[in-house]
């Protein structure tokens, strides 16, 4: 009985303290939530309002970031989903020492000190114009920077599905005539897609995130990290409440609806598994 | 015959433009960080650079600030971290996936915006600026990259190992001591460089939650690159890049058997 | 203690009486049962082995016992102690998992020491650990005893599966458990390793003396190594005893079907020890049921003799034969009952025999079921509410509302590939070749067992639709009038 006892004590004290955790996790994003509905420059309530929200959209600083941000991600996401799938593909069938060296190469893109990269590709773009090859700041240089220091995720999260595939499938799809690229498209890419997509969603993120390799090749144009970093010395726009508002509550309703989703159908094959369990 | 083997488009090709980006993006742009390190102030090629930085106390006292900071808010990870994937991992506490994805929905959000909120409410709570607000905003910021890997390693985990301990006659202490907590190296190991290493050359933290005292080798090299000093910048990051070469090799070595899990870790 | 003095650090216990009781022993997960009200007695030195197809509770059993899983209801015993709550550590039994679960953090030595290491002692009344002297003794014992000297070192993934199999039973073996558990202990090893590993698993419990439990779901495995097999099915026991005992005179047609190959045919009892099938009389060995009774026959392929077609009796056509190394295989048709008989001498395709079969070569058992009935709800003129679905059938003569039983025969139970084309879904549970036909077992979504005869050979686990032919379908009256209830299997 003591047991018994035991065991749900133990489970009520560890669900207090995962809950405790995630309150203090969100705890400053809901002082922000809470906040974006007064329009005071400071942490004050000066009455309910939604000015802020409309803010966001015709400050032209914020929205223009905005808009920046969302293409340089999108854009250097698809990149390095392409590549990287690509490159996990071909890496799979590199011999020995190539193999180990690539692999290298990537390890040393995730693990490397932003600032480093950040300063590699600054100098990188300044060499290369130097020689007379124009890439102006800004898109392009932001666009080729994320989608390079991102490939390697999506290495990582198509690797693991690649694994899993049956070794010849591809050979399949040759000798039924399709050519190479043919091949990738239409029989090995539906195979990885999970993972590409996984793969897309971290260069996405981590694009987003970016900022200190932003900073030092953003050119003339700004994006959400950038622009925060330099409003700070002059008192930060209290717009930006407002925008950590919507992001917040748009990730957290896409994710939660997601997740609902896709448990419900585990939920629903779990059930068929064991019911064919229990007969067998 | 196996010329025409030799120029036949083959799968391992598919790697050759991902190659090419790494030699162009990630080589050779270290061989130009190294160039301009190289250079001293008068264009000649010399080891001056870090002579002059070797040989001022900034730079170490830089680097030691640097370094306990970023030890102590993996230390605090770790420690905050740990216990927490444990009970995430335990499916009597604990089924849900969704409860897991709660503590990864703020990653989502941009960093500087979380540190902005941070610094709200640490201002509400009285909590000015200082090393104590920047050692909680790290901690705050890094947080869920040390419990996802930890927690993916230990909800992966074979229970036939924990049922085998007890089995052989392990306390429940027992157990955790002798099975899990050493099963569990590889993420943890993981969780410290993902932890770690970002942690290293933060600076945006203490620029928005720190006072004056404080200052990082990020701050250092920012400053630098601002006064347009950028050989000095270079040798900095040289050195930093020495460092995280080293940190990459011990971690490796620790992890031998795991090195995928720094897949798992970013999942 | 000196060196010397320890040849054998294991002791070996007396053979007398129980250890183990399991007594009453259920165990729900949500709402599936997957041990049902269950007893067992298992005695000291004993080499029992828990017998059945994957899901058929064996594994759960042996689960509880341990210490893994707590029963829902029910105790267990061990050495007359009520053991049931009582944590894994603390039972002295021990566990060969199913894969090893060898740690893989610590050499072969330390993981055979593990439990050594955290064992507790009294020596003249005080509490110690042992010694490493002692646990270095134990350790090699152990290391010999499975034949791995000299592998202390080494990791355990550089070992082969057999070797690790063999740590796995050092490291349980070691603590000098009272009883050993072991999990489908050789599953992952090849056909070979397996043999030689059986042997070996033999000669240990047989040197060693302490009781084991072995679970499986290989029929040969389990009639080769214990001394008592237990032959399980949907967490029930079907039957307990002796190898021989189980294969010769199995209880029920599933234990007759899992043990051994049998051909399994329906037939009437005509009076004692006389047997009507394929329309024939035959001879048997059993007495003691109803006149016309329906049974089901089990004839051993090996138990039938081919002789000339001129005896008469049950003469057919070798269809098929099979050289097997040292007997035939091969498959006689009678009627249209197809028999499989093996024997030294082989006759080719195409001859026609007699199959002569010795009275106690015939083993009659009751039959399972013999027709399919349920309670069910009249629900309007032409429908009845059965398995919570509406069926069609005839209701005139009962009221709107009326429980009545619904009764249908094997035949009119018809099996459909779409689920959404029958009445309501489920899952193939068991189906057994009756030389003509297959009788198949459905057990449907809301846990009820359907029986019917099929042509098809459905496969195990298939999701299929169920429809009844409304015609067939016979209703009659309850006489208790109580609620609406959810049937229960009704008894095999």
């Amino acid at each position: 009985m003591t047991n018994v006892a035991k065991k749900k004590t133990k489970v009520v004290v560890g669900r207090t303290i995962i809950w405790l955790s995630i309150a203090i996790l969100y705890l400053p994003l809901l002082v922000i939530l809470v906040f974006s509905f007064t329009t005071s420059n400071t942490m004050t309530w000066s009455g309910f309002s939604t000015q802020l929200f409309s803010n966001v959209f015709t400050h032209p600083e914020i929205s223009s970031a905005l808009t920046n941000t969302l293409i340089i991600a999108l854009a250097s996401a698809a990149l390095a989903t392409l590549i990287g799938t690509l490159a996990s593909v071909g890496i799979f069938y590199l011999k020995k020492p190539l193999k180990q060296i690539v692999n290298a190469g990537s390890q040393i893109t995730i693990l490397n000190a932003d600032i480093v990269t950040a300063i590699a590709f600054m100098l990188l773009f300044i060499s290369i114009s130097n020689i007379g090859i124009p890439l102006p700041d800004g898109y392009p240089t932001l666009i080729i920077a994320h989608t390079v220091f991102t490939i390697p995720f999506v290495i990582l999260a198509v690797n693991p599905k690649l694994r899993r595939l049956n070794p010849n499938l591809y050979e399949a799809g040759l000798d039924l005539g399709a050519g190479h690229m043919r091949t990738m498209w239409t029989v090995i890419f539906p195979q990885l897609l999970t993972g590409m997509i996984t793969g897309f969603a971290i260069a996405f993120t981590l694009s987003l995130e970016d900022f200190i390799v932003s900073q030092y090749n953003k050119g003339s144009i700004e994006t959400i990290s950038t622009l925060i970093y330099s409003s700070i010395s002059r008192g930060l726009d209290p717009t930006f409440r407002a925008l950590s508002s919507i992001v917040f509550v748009t990730v957290l309703v896409a994710m939660l609806v997601f997740n609902a989703v896709s448990s419900q159908r585990a939920k629903l094959s779990e059930r068929l598994r064991r019911a064919l369990h229990s007969v067998k | 015959m196996t010329q025409i083997k030799k120029l036949q488009f083959q799968r391992k090709h598919f790697s050759y433009p991902y190659i090419v980006i790494c030699v162009v993006f990630v080589v050779i742009p270290l061989f130009i960080l190294a160039g301009y390190a190289l250079i001293d102030s008068d264009g000649n090629l010399s080891l001056s650079n870090f002579v002059d930085l070797l040989n001022s106390a900034t730079t170490y006292m830089v680097f030691g600030q640097t370094l306990m900071l970023s030890f102590l808010t993996t230390l605090i990870c770790l420690i905050l971290a740990y216990p927490l994937a444990l009970l995430l991992s335990n499916a009597s506490i604990n089924r849900s996936r969704t409860i897991v994805l709660l503590f990864i929905i703020p990653m989502w959000i941009n960093f500087l915006l979380r540190t902005f909120a941070l610094r709200e409410l640490l201002s509400m709570l009285g909590l000015g600026e200082g090393y104590f607000s920047v050692l909680i905003g790290m901690v705050y910021d890094l947080f869920p990259f040390m419990l996802l890997p930890l927690y993916t390693i230990l909800s992966g985990m074979d229970k036939s190992y924990k049922e085998a301990g007890s089995d052989l006659g392990a306390s429940s202490w027992q157990n955790f001591v002798r099975v899990t907590l050493p099963l569990s190296v590889p993420g943890i190991v993981s969780g410290i460089m993902m932890t770690f290493m970002p942690a290293l050359s933060s600076f945006a933290i203490n620029d928005m939650l720190g006072d004056a005292h404080l200052f990082l080798f990020g701050n250092m090299v920012n400053d630098l690159y601002g006064l347009n000093m950028w050989n000095y910048a270079s040798a900095l990051a040289m050195i930093m890049l020495i460092f995280v070469g080293l940190v990459m090799l011990v971690g490796n070595r620790f992890n031998r058997r795991n090195i995928r899990s720094l897949g798992g870790a970013k999942q | 203690m000196s060196t010397s003095t320890i040849q054998n650090p294991i002791k070996k216990p007396d053979r007398k009486d129980t250890i183990i009781e399991v007594k009453n022993i259920t165990k729900r997960f949500g709402d599936m049962t997957a041990v049902d009200d269950l007893n067992l007695k298992i005695r000291k030195g004993e080499f029992v082995t828990l017998l059945g197809p994957s899901g058929c509770g064996k594994t759960t059993l042996l689960r509880m016992i341990a210490g893994f899983d707590t029963s829902t209801e029910g105790k267990i015993y061990l050495e007359g102690v009520d053991v049931t709550q009582i944590p894994p550590n603390k039972r002295s039994i021990n566990t060969v998992f199913q894969k090893y679960a060898l740690f893989p953090h610590l050499n072969v030595y330390n993981n055979i020491a593990f439990g050594l290491k955290l064992k507790k002692i009294e020596i003249d009344g005080k509490i110690t650990k042992l010694s490493r002297e002692v646990i270095d003794q134990k350790v090699n014992y152990g290391l010999r005893m499975v034949g791995l000297e000299g592998y202390d070192n080494r990791d355990i993934d550089t070992l082969s599966g057999g070797q690790q199999q063999r740590v796995a039973i050092a490291r349980a073996l070691v603590l000098e458990p009272k009883v050993l558990l072991l999990d489908e202990p050789l599953g992952a090893l090849d056909l070979k390793m397996r043999k030689e590993m059986q042997i070996e698993l033999k000669n240990m419990h047989r040197n060693l003396g302490i009781t084991f439990l072995y679970v499986t779901h290989d029929q040969e495995e389990a009639l080769t190594m214990s001394d008592t097999v237990v032959v399980m099915r949907d967490g029930v026991i079907q039957q307990i005893g002796t190898p021989k005992k189980i294969y010769d005179e199995p209880k029920n047609a599933f234990v007759a079907d899992f043990i051994g190959e049998s051909n399994i045919l329906s037939g009437e009892m005509v009076a004692d020890y006389k047997v009507r099938v394929l329309e024939r009389i035959l001879n048997c060995s059993d007495k003691g049921f109803a006149k016309e009774e329906k049974v089901d026959l089990v004839i051993r392929p090996e138990d039938i003799l081919l002789e000339n077609p001129d005896k008469g009796g049950l003469v057919g056509e070798v269809i098929d034969s099979i050289f097997k190394g040292d007997y035939y295989e091969m498959r006689v048709v009678v009627d249209d009952y197809e028999f499989s008989v093996q024997s030294v001498e082989g006759s080719p395709i195409g001859t026609r025999v007699s199959l002569t079969i010795r009275p106690n070569g015939i083993h009659i058992m009751k039959k399972a079921r013999v027709v399919n009935k349920y309670k069910a709800l009249i629900h309007d003129d032409n429908s009845i509410l059965l398995f919570d679905e509406y069926f069609e059938c005839n209701t005139t003569g009962f009221e709107h509302g009326q429980i009545v039983e619904a009764e249908f025969d094997f035949e009119s139970v018809i099996l459909t590939d779409h689920e959404a084309d029958g009445i309501i879904g489920g899952n193939i549970a068991i189906s057994l070749y009756k030389g003509n036909h297959y009788q198949v077992q459905v057990y449907t979504d809301d846990d009820n067992d359907i029986y019917l005869n099929t042509e098809d050979d459905w496969d195990i686990g298939d999701r299929v639709g169920i429809l009844v032919d409304k015609n067939k379908i016979k209703l009659s009256a309850v006489v208790k009038e109580d609620d609406y209830i959810d049937n229960n299997d009704e008894e095999l």
